[in-house]
């Protein structure tokens, strides 16, 4: 089995007097395009998702739009169901990683994974629940203290 | 990011679980999966399990890898990484 970087993407800012003054941004992903190259356009389809696992939905929606868009076809924006379930677990996945240690609240981590469990299994009820909740209000309340962070590194990876 | 790798569990630790894949051995986060055994295969990302996997599509997952390491050492020929869709030759 031969080794493969799956790839980052890099972001570096360069500050100067506690101000963003350059933005450097890198995608450093294994090129896939050897892989797609003579496939039909179902086929391609089909082979996104499998190589790009991580927003799945969004990726294959992404080369169905981009497929339909190279035949001269209108696409009408739409966002569907499964795709905007993806995206709300994805942006709750970073939280439940980032914020409880950004802002020294780690025991809001249990909180994240609740969430992003009911996400999971498209349970709105008790998403709304968790939502009202004390603690996550708290959250809320401490959210705009990020702004002013200044222990992120210059150069991050995700 | 955006491409992860099947992993299987070695040893559970916690929150975390040790485990095994595509020649290298992680500890994986696992506090988004309800119950991790050994020998279960993980979806990796990032040091962080996302979903459990059959051990069929870890299979599928890690040959369509073996795909994209073989295009880029310059292979032209790979159908065989994707068994699993049918109409690979002829679609």
């Amino acid at each position: 089995m031969a080794s493969l970087d799956t790839g980052r993407v890099r972001i570096r800012l360069s500050c100067t007097g506690g101000r963003v003054n350059d933005v450097q941004l890198g995608c450093e992903r294994p090129d896939v395009t050897p892989v797609l190259r003579g496939r039909s356009a179902s086929q391609a389809v089909q082979l996104i998702p499998l190589l790009f696992g991580l927003c799945c939905q969004s990726q294959s929606r992404a080369a169905t739009l981009a497929l339909a868009a190279a035949r001269g076809e209108e696409c009408q924006p739409r966002l569907d169901p499964e795709v905007q379930r993806e995206v709300l677990r994805e942006h709750l996945w970073r939280w439940l990683l980032d914020l409880p240690a950004l802002l020294g609240k780690e025991a809001l981590q249990q909180e994240f994974v609740s969430g992003a469990k009911s996400i999971a299994a498209g349970n709105r009820d008790a998403l709304r629940k968790l939502l009202a909740e004390p603690q996550i209000e708290n959250l809320r309340l401490l959210l705009p203290c990020l702004s002013g962070c200044h222990r992120h590194p210059l150069a991050v990876v995700c | 990011m955006c491409i992860g790798i099947p992993m299987q569990v070695i040893e559970i630790d916690g929150a975390f679980a040790w485990c095994e894949g595509r020649q290298r051995r992680e500890r994986l986060n696992i506090l988004l999966l309800d119950e991790v055994l050994p020998g279960d295969w993980l979806y990796a990302v990032l040091g962080q399990a996302r979903e459990k996997l059959t051990a069929e599509k870890s299979v599928e997952i890690n040959l369509a890898l073996d795909g994209i390491a073989a295009a880029l050492q310059g292979e032209t020929d790979l159908d065989g990484y994707f068994p699993g869709l049918p109409d690979m030759k002829n679609g």
